[in-house]
């Protein structure tokens, strides 16, 4: 798809929605969002742009994102795994807080999580819709 | 507003069913996409939906009003994550059927 | 600790080794030598679960550490370990044949989608709530859909369609189900259904609820009116994914069924018995009917299963505990037996260019070692003693007269003879006769292939032999099973455990 407009909607678009799926991601333990949301912002983004930048030609080779999927497989069950170190059921998640009084910080291991669930939902969207994208029109 | 939701239900799964049943593939993935939101919203309605509910988010100063129940919606939400899959390989089935055969319907087969 | 790992690793190590396959994309052998290496473990931690299981005692994991009625629950008592234990063996045989068996195209992303659906099939076996049983299924299935898609002809594609359309179908009348008993329930975990179930008072809505569920196992299954998806897909997949989904599906069917048909069943409407039975009976008939009508090898044997899954709910159907031992012997037999023959045929068929009957003679002759073992398990299926399928139907037809179903004992007596039949319309087209046909008959080619048939061959022999022994096991399980107390009693205790019920 060559024309301008897109392309120039496409290159505001994706650092916007970048920004915004971080912040889904960061926010998602305690309101809505998290790491699945924040994939599909993430993944959208990315396929607008390459839609509007990358000539059909160029597409046949298919983006090396599967690794993601795994890496964030292993993130995820790794996450699960840890309380099962420390001796708990499979999936318990600890808290953290760092600094006290008004400003801490409330980290907890779900953030990890979602950062595995991001990258598979990532991972696999973005393989999947390239896969059709390759397509050529007939 | 249940009875709202009901009928909607019904209607959504009826739709989604009869195109489930074509022959033609793109069908069946509008057809199951029309089924598993109608699914979704009859598993929403069963689990109740009180009237002016807040939703499920109870922070520290949680009062007593009533509020939608979040189990169901995590049954939901769920069952859209394995729907958008299952789709997903819906469309990427009958991509693959035209460039294998060059149609996108299944084709009525007998005994083998 | 140690329990909570041995109820874990049935689902996380397949899913962890699904990533680490990835990371292997297009390297077929190392992929097969690390899906080897973990499903010795898997193997190792069935037997470690069976024995820990034995005595009746039930493992109970609370995932995340939530209290049992909300939060997702993992459940292994003797049913599920023996289970697990069966399905990693005819898990490891068939990683074992795969190598030989599979085209280029098939193999590169055959040993991930393995993985995927043990974890499925480990998930559907252990979950103690229904809505997790619903998202193990779906991930099951997918993996199931793509594995009969993965050659990617326009034909098996067609085929396997009906297959994706009723268990899609299927899965959406599940989540209905499970949303109308949560709406009247207020619970989806099976123990706490179970004791609301007693207690009575609930109103039409959730018996309606339970007929839907019921109805949705019977589609997975492959039961009478709702069997045609499976024997027009089945023998369109590969061979290895055929013996696979042979081995593996229809029996988490059949094992859910056994689950929550006796949570139910006390409180559950007078008619559910005789209606189990009839359906078991026609299953039987029709399924073993269908495949003598077959003209391809493994389409015989793919429509066969049919009628074997009627075997195993007769058995649940009966509700005495050794009718229930026996349709649990049979499951196990025909785990066995059942996947041996499709990798038989397989050989036969990459032998003969062709999977029709008639098209390759004589392998008999040129092939003794797989003609041992096809006739072994065929032999198994139809039941002659002393191998393991003859005790299976002897245990069910004393159980049915013991029980009092003498008509269902009949047919089942009745359909042994047909199976028979069809067993020798196979070996009489294809093992019989003069050597004709044979077009790529190297003999080492196959020997990978010839091996797991073989092993899962002198399996079902040994199954056979050491009746006695597995069966009293079988006893003992059906028995815990008929009496749904200790299994709600180790669930609910799963929350007093631990102190932090409710999450932050």
């Amino acid at each position: 798809m060559n024309s301008f407009l897109l392309r120039q909607v496409a290159r505001g678009v994706l650092p916007v929605a970048v920004l915004f799926a971080v912040y889904l991601l960061l926010r998602g333990h305690d309101a809505p969002g998290g790491g699945f949301v924040a994939g599909l912002v993430t993944s959208a983004a990315v396929i607008l742009h390459a839609l509007a930048n990358v000539a059909p030609h160029k597409r046949r080779r298919r983006p090396r994102v599967l690794r993601s999927v795994w890496i964030g497989l292993l993130v995820a069950a790794g996450t699960g795994l840890v309380a099962v170190a420390a001796g708990k059921p499979f999936l318990t998640h600890s808290h953290f807080d760092i600094g006290s009084g008004h400003g801490a910080l409330h980290l907890s291991t779900t953030l990890l999580f979602d950062v595995g669930v991001f990258l598979v939902v990532v991972g696999s969207t973005i393989t999947a819709l390239a896969a059709f994208a390759e397509e050529e029109p007939r | 507003m249940i009875a709202l939701a009901a009928i909607l239900a019904g209607i959504l799964v009826a739709c989604g069913l009869y195109l489930m049943l074509s022959r033609n593939l793109q069908r069946m993935v509008i057809g199951f996409l029309l089924l598993s939101n109608g699914v979704n919203l009859l598993v929403l309605t069963a689990a109740g939906l009180p009237a002016r509910a807040a939703p499920p988010l109870l922070g520290e100063g949680a009062s007593g009003s009533p509020f939608a129940d979040p189990l169901a919606q995590a049954f939901i939400l769920t069952a859209i994550v394995i729907g958008l899959g299952m789709a997903a390989f819906l469309v990427a089935l009958s991509t693959r059927l035209h460039e294998a055969s060059g149609r996108d319907d299944v084709e009525g087969d007998d005994e083998t | 600790m140690m329990a909570a790992l041995l109820v874990l690793i049935p689902v996380a190590l397949p899913l962890v080794t699904a990533a680490l396959l990835l990371t292997l994309t297009g390297r077929a052998r190392l992929q097969q030598a690390a899906s080897l290496v973990s499903g010795g473990v898997l193997l190792a931690n069935a037997m470690l679960l069976c024995a820990r299981t034995a005595s009746g005692a039930i493992l109970v994991l609370p995932l995340g550490n939530w209290s049992p009625r909300v939060g997702i629950v993992w459940v292994a008592d003797a049913l599920a370990a023996t289970m697990l234990f069966f399905v990693a063996l005819v898990s490891y045989t068939t990683l074992l044949y795969a190598a030989g068996s599979l085209r280029e195209r098939e193999r590169r992303y055959y040993y991930p989608l393995h993985q995927f659906l043990l974890v499925g099939v480990g998930g559907s076996l252990l979950t103690g709530d229904l809505f997790n049983l619903f998202v193990f299924f779906e991930i099951m299935l997918l993996a199931s859909f793509a594995l009969i898609a993965l050659g990617g002809r326009a034909r098996q594609i067609c085929m396997g369609v009906p297959y994706v359309i009723v268990n899609l179908v299927g899965s959406a009348l599940f989540l209905v189900a499970v949303g109308a008993m949560y709406g009247v329930a207020g619970t989806v975990n099976m123990a706490e259904l179970a004791v609301r179930a007693e207690s009575a008072g609930l109103p039409d809505v959730f018996w309606g609820a339970a007929a839907l569920l019921l109805t949705v196992f019977m589609v997975k299954t492959a039961l009478f009116p709702v069997f045609a998806w499976l024997p027009d897909s089945y023998p369109e997949a590969s061979v290895t994914v055929n013996g696979l989904f042979a081995g593996l599906l229809t029996k988490v069917g059949v094992y859910t069924l056994f689950r929550t048909v006796p949570l139910f069943a006390g409180a559950a409407p007078g008619v559910l018995q005789p209606a189990l039975v009839a359906v078991a009976a026609t299953t039987m008939l029709v399924g073993v009917l269908g495949a003598l009508g077959r003209s391809t090898i493994r389409g015989v044997l793919s429509f066969h299963i049919v009628s074997q899954v009627g075997y195993m709910i007769f058995g649940l159907a009966l509700f005495t505990p050794l009718a229930l031992a026996a349709g649990l012997f049979h499951t196990i037999h025909n785990m066995l037996a059942k996947t041996a023959l499709i990798f038989a045929g397989g050989i036969a068929e990459r032998i003969g260019g062709s999977g029709k009957l008639y098209a390759v003679r004589g392998l008999a002759r040129t092939q003794p070692w797989l003609a041992a073992g096809f006739f072994v398990a065929a032999m198994s299926l139809a039941g002659m003693p002393p191998l393991s399928g003859f005790w299976g139907k002897w245990f069910l037809v004393t159980g049915g007269l013991a029980a009092g179903a003498p008509v269902a004992t009949g047919i089942s007596l009745l359909v042994g003879l047909f199976t028979l039949a069809s067993m020798l319309k196979i070996w009489n087209a294809v093992f019989w006769g003069e050597p004709e046909g044979q077009r790529y008959p190297s003999r080492g080619r196959y020997r990978g292939m010839l091996g797991a048939t073989l092993a899962l061959a002198a399996m079902t022999v040994a199954t056979g032999l050491l009746a006695a022994p597995i069966f009293s096991r079988l006893e003992r399980v059906a028995t815990q099973l008929l009496d749904v107390t200790p299994y709600v009693t180790a669930v609910r205790a799963a929350e007093s455990h631990d102190a932090r019920a409710e999450a932050p």
